[in-house]
């Protein structure tokens, strides 16, 4: 079984904990899982447009202070519509990521492969599209990330709303950088999300 | 494929079960009418076997129509559709593919593939003819979904004068003088008209008005003469000019907008009629487009833009008609297109050249078949040579009714812009360059060292092949009873290499270079259903189309399981279902029409109400999977309903009329700018029978 912990409101933070879900058919020497689910809500993506990424904790589920930017206590970070990863040019840690597609939820065994670190292109990119008559960033559905973070934890993340309060359908008035988004954190270092 | 075609056929189902109406006369007239667009000389419809949709001059009259859009827009499966001026879509098939002939001859002149309609007032228009279903094998290029011939040729045995004003909402006025005069030798047709408006503005935007105000003017001249019983010469002449003010807001304020499009063109016609049997006809057309742009801030009167851009196209041509034994007509024949573009947005001047041939064999074995099978061959020096054959063939089932079928390719060349357009947006930062300019461009920005990374190898872009088609058509038409006749038509357009913008690098700056590759393929299909039944003074017709599109690729991945949608209840992301998947942008499934008209002989009088309704249609992709499926991406469906009332006085020489459009005052201004709300309009004719004339 599993537990959500549901994330309200920034400074606060929930813990969530589960117990070890129930079985691995397999072996003997799996580690304990100890999957996180978490629903972040507003992060601000620099909506004051001061230049600044606002850099996050998936094991934590915290906003981390720009001056620790130079550890791996953070791991994904956020300005406009680019997302960073503690890794490569972006951060001193070790996070690789990758846009998959597919369902988040089907998602059981995060790949093997394919995760590539920040360069001069971004690990993650063509998460979103731009409309533009409407001018209006949505995710596009069943784009999501799976990265490793800082530490080298597997996570899955998925954007759902680029605008605060995620309105189902943003407008001209919607107010645009406050990322909304789900994941899931696989402390135990295995690529299991069951 | 099998579900389509089944679809197809559910639909004709759905069609029957709508129902429509005309009076015999009229019917009986109709049939015994001559058409030119299908075969490319004067054959009686009845034979034709194609379906062609012919609109006279009086039903444009009863409408009170201004445009050629307004009068298109009625007409059951063609929905007009704005990308850069009004276009038509034809059998799901966007503007681009639709030809549009001027007396057989083609208008130049697109912005993005759309030949704006509102260009052409239906004053001196004689007829329209339309014939759905591709006729590259006759005209070539662009005749992919279909032709659009609007005929100015008088047929009349009396010359006229008609001189007609309209004035309307929105400051829209309209003037117009029509003159025919014959003489034992000649047809000389001239006309004027005036056409302009103060535009208007939608909703609370205050950066640009929705339509800006302009003022047009066309003038047109024919002049057909009669050499001898055996030469007949023919030259007309047609000049549009239009101009407009607007403004827009860009984040540092206010810009004026002037702008102003020319139109031109001339022909001349020799037809040579050797025997009741030979005839031969050269001729000579030569056509011009130009726009001009001018853009200042509106506070410092600096330069904030110009623009311009002129098209040019010469096209001789001969064709020979040839009947040999009793049952086949053949015609042949050839001819040479060249076409210039030179623009702000290109190089230098560029060239098109194309030879082409055609020939066809109209065929009648027997009183009840006709059978049309012909073929062109389009040698172009800046893509692959193309072949376009089409098989078209009648059966009359009875003496009332007929039934039709018809094969054939269609193609459309790629344009100017699809291979040497060069054009840098300095405000948003992207490049957008032609296939035969990309690797240079890119090359050149690479050494610039603003290219950032490749995502296409631009040495794939240097061959950009025709769009290409073949279609299907299977038609019914008759009488159901004796004032009411019926026709059906099943369609089935398959499209491949269709041309599309794609990003073929990402620039430093963080923004795109486009160009244009081959990539699409999309099939449409549905069918078509018109009835007509008249009574006394009564007539009343019915419509209605059935359409599924679908791009074959992405439904491919639907059926893969492989596009995704964000659920409406959950929001949670899941599998786009297929029977959710609603196909191509900008296409509704369902177009019907109703009309109902009164005429009275007595008492000069004719009413006519109009009703077309369009379903709901996919707009814009707000999130990115390519396909329209959050209710926010559709734009909900519609009924215009408009309203005509003329009466006719002094033995019907003055001729009153009010129009109403958009009776009910249906507005979406977001999704449909076009369409400003309720209109009205009051218009007053006066004709002049010239006596004293015998047409020889």
């Amino acid at each position: 079984m599993k537990t959500t912990i549901r994330f309200a409101g920034l400074p606060v933070l929930f813990v969530l904990l589960l117990s070890a879900c129930s079985k691995k058919d397999d072996e003997n020497t799996t580690p304990k899982s100890t999957l996180v689910t978490v629903t972040a809500k507003n992060i601000d993506g620099d909506a004051a447009d001061k230049g600044h990424f606002t850099l996050f904790s998936l094991a934590d589920n915290k906003v981390i202070p720009n001056s620790d930017s130079a550890t791996t206590k953070w791991d994904i970070g956020f300005r406009s519509t680019n997302i960073i990863i503690n890794g490569g040019v972006s951060g001193p840690g070790a996070a690789t990521a990758q846009v998959v597609s597919g369902i988040f939820n089907d998602l059981l065994v995060a790949p093997e492969s394919g995760y590539v670190v920040d360069g001069t292109t971004l690990a993650i990119v063509d998460w979103y599209t731009y409309n533009r008559t409407t001018h209006i960033i949505s995710p596009v559905p069943g784009k999501y990330i799976v990265m490793r973070t800082a530490t080298g934890k597997y996570a899955k993340v998925e954007v759902f709303s680029y605008y605060k309060d995620a309105p189902t359908t943003p407008d001209g008035n919607s107010v645009a950088r406050n990322y909304n988004f789900r994941y899931q954190l696989q402390a135990n270092g295995t690529r299991d999300f069951k | 494929m099998n579900k389509f075609l089944f679809s197809l056929f559910a639909c004709f189902g759905q069609a029957w079960a709508c129902f429509a109406q005309t009076d015999t006369n009229s019917i009986n007239k109709s049939l015994q009418e001559v058409v030119v667009t299908a075969t490319r000389n004067e054959q009686l419809l009845n034979k034709v076997p194609v379906p062609v949709t012919i609109i006279n001059k009086q039903q444009i009259k009863d409408m009170g129509a201004v445009l050629l859009s307004q009068v298109l827009s009625e007409q059951t499966g063609l929905f007009l559709s704005s990308n850069h001026g009004t276009g038509i879509q034809m059998q799901g098939l966007e503007s681009e593919y639709t030809l549009i002939l001027l007396d057989g001859e083609p208008l130049i002149g697109r912005t993005a593939g759309t030949f704006d309609l509102s260009r052409i007032a239906v004053g001196n228009i004689e007829r329209i003819e339309i014939i759905k279903g591709p006729v590259s094998s006759l005209y070539g290029s662009d005749a992919l979904a279909g032709v659009i011939n609007i005929i100015t040729k008088n047929r009349a045995e009396n010359g006229s004068t008609t001189l007609s004003g309209r004035y309307g909402s929105n400051g829209t006025y309209n003037g117009d003088i029509n003159s025919v005069v014959l003489t034992p030798k000649s047809t000389i047709q001239s006309s004027a008209n005036l056409l302009g408006s103060n535009g208007y503005t939608l909703g609370d935007d205050k950066t640009s008005p929705t339509i800006a105000p302009y003022h047009a003017a066309t003038l047109q001249g024919r002049w057909q003469y009669q050499i001898n019983n055996r030469w007949q010469s023919s030259v007309s002449g047609r000049w549009y000019n239009q101009q407009y003010k607007s403004y827009f807001t860009d984040q540092a304020g206010k810009i004026d907008d002037k702008g102003k499009e020319q139109d031109m063109n001339a022909s001349w016609q020799l037809r040579y009629q050797q025997s009741e049997r030979f005839t031969q006809l050269l001729r000579f057309y030569y056509s011009r487009y130009h726009t001009d742009e001018n853009m200042w801030w509106q506070s410092s009167k600096e330069l904030y833009d110009a623009s311009y851009f002129t098209q040019q196209y010469f096209k001789p041509e001969y064709q020979a008609d040839l009947k040999i034994a009793k049952s086949h007509l053949l015609t042949a024949g050839g001819g040479y297109v060249r076409e210039t573009v030179s623009a702000t947005r290109y190089d230098d001047q560029m060239a098109f050249n194309t030879g082409y041939l055609f020939i066809q064999d109209a065929w009648q074995p027997t009183e009840k078949w006709n059978i049309v099978l012909g073929g062109r061959y389009d040698m172009h020096n800046q893509y692959p040579s193309q072949f376009s054959p089409k098989l078209a063939l009648s059966y009359n089932l009875s003496p009332t009714w007929r039934i039709m079928g018809s094969v054939g390719r269609g193609y459309r060349a790629p344009d100017f812009r699809q291979l040497y357009l060069h054009f840098n947006n300095a405000a948003v930062g992207y490049t957008v360059a032609g296939t035969k300019l990309a690797t240079e461009i890119i090359n050149d920005l690479t050494a610039r060292g603003q290219i950032k990374r490749l995502t296409v190898d631009p040495s794939q872009l240097n061959s950009l092949n025709a769009e290409r088609s073949w279609a299907f058509n299977v038609a019914a038409q008759g009488k159901l009873a004796e004032n009411a006749t019926a026709k059906v038509n099943l369609f089935y357009n398959s499209v491949s290499d269709m041309i599309d913008t794609r990003a073929i690098a990402e620039k430093t700056n963080g923004q795109y270079v486009f160009s244009y590759v081959n990539l699409q393929q999309i099939t449409t299909c549905g069918s078509e259903v018109e009835l007509n039944y008249s009574l006394n003074q009564w007539m009343l017709s019915g419509g209605y189309q059935y359409l599924r599109t679908k791009d074959n690729a992405i439904y491919d991945q639907v059926k893969a399981g492989k596009v995704y949608t964000t659920d409406e209840n959950t929001k949670e992301t899941r599998v786009l279902r297929r029977n959710e998947y609603f196909g191509l942008f900008n296409r509704s499934r369902h177009n019907a029409n109703l009309k109902i008209a009164w005429t009275s002989r007595s008492s000069d009088w004719n009413a006519n109400v109009r009703a077309i309704y369009r379903s709901k249609y996919g707009f814009t992709d707000e999130n990115g999977n390519n396909v329209p499926d959050l209710k926010s991406e559709f734009v909900p469906g519609y009924l215009v309903t408009n309203l005509a009332l003329s009466k006719q006085f002094f033995d019907k020489r003055m001729r009153v009329q009010g129009t109403v459009e958009n009776l009910f005052n249906y507005s979406d201004y977001k999704h449909i700018p076009t369409m400003p709300g309720r209109l009205y309009t009051v218009a007053v004719s006066w004709t002049i029978q010239h006596t004293n004339q015998i047409k020889q």
